[in-house]
């Protein structure tokens, strides 16, 4: 009995250690990634808005967007009655944006005017899989976890994820510590796992659009886009350009045409502009120039002329 | 339902709530009902396998016991023998060896196309198997009293936490453990603790770590790689594989110990054998004594000169290799440990039998082990390779090319990063002859590796999950 007592009284003390590194992780995460600041910066942009009088303009997306546009060139092409922003963690799809827009953005007090979704492969498709962590961790509440159920986020692992994600931001940040820690301690980390990365992402993206080619399932997107409707907010898609090709299906064009505000396919739109990628899918600085261009034109054509 | 799953960790929640709550009698039936339950979430199909081997051998055990007629004591024991080898023959090793029998009639000019079975191989079964066998034919050599309790034979022979993977019981040492009232103690919570934590820590932070790197390296085309790649590539599988079953049959023990069951220990540290026998003696010790037990003493062990102690260990080794896969790298890596074993026996019989046992220097030592392990890690080569092709080529760039690249560098960095702290604590529960050291040992330290292992585990899980490399057996 005395060692179970012992045993029990160390299991203790490692929980309390882990409990304090929690709080240290809440108190300094913005600090572990660009990212992460980012993502807790989510507020402060909504409130931004909440303030503002003139459009608001919200481009809405991952890093496709994020390295796509580059706001201080939108700002120079627009007039001051705009404030454009955009918000685009990593790695994310339609699963992290539904929550963020529906828990900072889509709220009464809110006057966000027009939402520009970038998008690529399947990151529209419900069956795209999410980071579940992340999503209970900063995007959603866990009551949210209903909806998500509903969605399709169904599997008990990842509901497990979720939970834990929510209580835990140690749990929600977990690779980003483990590439800190590796990126320092292992020779060509992060040339080697940025390799295996890009030669499984894009990969991992297509085969999810392939396999869920014969029977997507948009209803998350169509239920965003009535929420948007209810609130007066304009929906533009973009179907964003990369090196390589992806299809948009014919039930996802249709949906985008019929339900959207505006839906823009740009994915062969950029073909003639030569070197424009750093990395066959984000682009580099002449891309960004470009595209961002393209977007200040389509916003002074499309929106003040209506 | 994978340990390394949540769905386990909640089920086994439930029964072990359950568990506590009754008595001995119920508490049998209902870890009957769990097991059943832990196997049919895989596939509830292949639960009438199990139950059928089950019946067949209760009955067989049964009547061996009661018969004096040796030839009908045989004849039953043949029964259960062929009825279990031939489940495991159909569902494991057809296809094999029709595809094999019509390519060597193909090549003497007889083409025939033998029906090809599109069958899934049962979870488990090479273990589950060999468990219900060991029992029949220990009540046939009259080591084991058969039990009349039909209800409590099933839970021994679908016991869930060795279920799928071992370690393989014999019933001398489960069965009565399941029908006696079990003893629910401190200990066992202490020492549950650190073979679940432990286990999980070598299944999904070294073995998962050392997945990607191994898949990638295999799947390269072999002309893209370099020799030290390949050398580093096979490391980190002997460190995959040993942190994966190692791993698997510590969180098996763990869970049957928090509920008063003592499974069988199934490795030894086994990177610090100094010779194949002593090798085979902390690697999966379950099946190396089970193929002793069974196979290599029946046949004449030792007993009977060199020449045939030798035709018996490569014997013995080449149907361990079988019993691994249906495939000729398996029987390749079978014969190849045969081999070795072979000539590390002709050495002790020239230099004395504590040869490589008891080096004579510290410096032999290392020296028995580094070599033991590299020997290990080519055989290892055999086991992960897709063909007998894969493993010529590589051979081949490990002798010819020693160029270090900067994948092999990073692969050797992840090796050191994830791999020698638990190396570490092996080579002190090595010193000091005790595998649950860390139970008893001081507070502070205590403290310090379940703080580390906790962290890893947190930090370090890969996102894409690995199942378990032995449950394909």
């Amino acid at each position: 009995m005395m060692r179970a007592k012992h045993t029990l009284f160390i299991l203790i003390a490692v929980i309390l250690t882990v409990a304090l590194l929690e709080i240290g992780i809440r108190t300094f995460e913005n600090r572990l990634s660009g990212n992460l600041n980012h993502i807790n910066q989510i507020p402060n942009i909504a409130a931004e808005y909440e303030q503002h009088q003139g459009t608001n303009i919200l481009f809405l997306g991952n890093s496709l967007i994020n390295e796509a546009v580059d706001i201080d060139q939108l700002d120079r092409q627009l007039s001051d009655d705009y404030l454009v922003k955009k918000i685009t963690p990593d790695g994310t799809s339609l699963w992290d944006w539904n929550m963020i827009l529906r828990n900072n953005l889509i709220t009464p007090d809110m006057q966000l005017d027009y939402l520009v979704i970038g998008f690529a492969w399947g990151l529209l498709n419900d069956e795209y899989r999410p980071n579940p962590s992340r999503l209970g961790g900063y995007f959603s509440g866990i009551g949210d976890g209903l909806l998500l159920f509903n969605y399709g986020m169904s599997d008990f692992a990842e509901l497990s994820e979720f939970v834990i994600g929510w209580a835990s931001k140690l749990f929600v940040n977990r690779e980003a510590v483990r590439n800190k820690i590796l990126n320092n301690l292992v020779p060509h980390y992060e040339q080697f796992v940025q390799a295996q990365n890009q030669a499984g992402a894009p990969l991992e993206a297509g085969d999810q659009t392939q396999a869920n080619q014969s029977m997507p399932d948009y209803r998350m997107l169509n239920d965003l886009i009535d929420q948007l409707d209810q609130r007066g907010i304009k929906l533009i898609m973009i179907a964003m350009p990369i090196e390589g090709a992806y299809s948009v299906n014919q039930k996802l064009q249709e949906t985008l045409q019929t339900r959207a505000y505006l839906y823009k396919d740009y994915r062969e739109h950029f073909r003639s502009f030569g070197a424009i990628y750093k990395d066959g899918v984000h682009f580099n600085q002449k891309g960004r120039e470009q595209f961002t261009a393209t977007l200040g034109t389509l916003i002074n054509q499309e929106l003040s002329g209506q | 339902m994978l340990f390394n799953s949540y769905i386990f960790w909640a089920f086994f929640a439930v029964v072990m709530l359950l568990y506590f709550r009754l008595p001995h009698k119920y508490q049998n039936r209902m870890l009957l009902v769990a097991s059943y339950i832990f196997y049919g979430y895989w596939d509830y199909r292949f639960l009438s396998l199990i139950f059928i081997s089950t019946v067949v051998d209760y009955f067989v055990a049964l009547n061996i016991a009661k018969q004096d007629d040796a030839k009908l004591r045989k004849q039953l024991l043949l029964l259960s023998v062929f009825t279990n080898l031939g489940f495991l023959g159909f569902f494991k090793y057809y296809n094999f060896f029709s595809n094999e029998f019509a390519a060597m009639l193909g090549t003497m000019g007889v083409d025939v196309s033998l029906p090809v079975l599109n069958i899934i191989l049962p979870v488990g079964i090479s273990f589950y198997t060999f468990q219900t066998l060991s029992y029949t034919i220990d009540t046939y050599r009259n080591k084991v009293q058969p039990t009349d309790k039909f209800l409590d034979f099933t839970l021994y022979v679908s016991f869930f936490p060795q279920l799928v993977a071992g370690p393989i019981e014999r019933a001398s040492h489960l069965l009565p453990q399941i029908l006696q009232v079990r003893k629910l103690d401190g200990p066992a919570f202490s020492e549950g603790l650190f073979l679940v934590i432990s286990g999980l820590f070598k299944k999904v932070v070294i073995a998962d770590n050392m997945a990607p790197i191994v898949n990638t390296i295999f799947s390269k085309p072999v002309n893209e790689l370099t020799g030290f790649e390949v050398l580093v590539g096979l490391y980190a599988f002997a460190f995959q594989i040993y942190g994966d079953f190692s791993g698997y049959s510590s969180i098996a023990k763990g869970v049957a110990r928090w509920m008063g069951f003592d499974l069988m220990w199934n490795f030894r540290n086994p990177y610090f054998a100094t010779s194949p026998s002593d090798f085979w003696s902390r690697w999966h010790i379950s099946l190396s004594t089970w193929i002793r037990d069974y196979i290599y003493i029946p046949l004449g062990g030792g007993r009977l000169g060199n020449f045939l102690t030798f035709r018996n260990l490569v014997l013995t080794m080449f149907l361990g290799g079988l019993w691994h896969g249906a495939g000729w790298t398996f029987i390749v890596w079978g014969l190849f440990h045969g081999a070795i074993l072979v000539v590390y026996h002709a050495i002790e019989a020239a230099k004395g039998k504590d040869y490589f046992t008891q080096p004579t220097s510290l410096g032999r030592h290392v020296l028995y082990v580094v070599i033991l392990f590299h020997l290990t890690c080519i055989s290892w080569l055999l086991f992960r390779a897709e063909s007998m092709q894969q493993v010529v080529d590589m051979v081949y760039l490990l002798a010819t090319d020693y160029r270090i690249t900067d994948y092999s560098i990073y692969v050797l960095g992840n090796i050191l990063f994830f791999v020698i702290p638990l190396m570490f604590f092996e080579y002190i529960t090595e010193r000091k002859n005790d595998l649950l050291y860390l139970v008893s040992a001081n507070p502070a330290i205590q403290y310090v590796s379940y703080l580390y292992m906790v962290l890893m585990l947190l930090f370090f899980v890969p996102l894409q999950k690995q199942v378990f490399i032995y449950f394909q057996f």
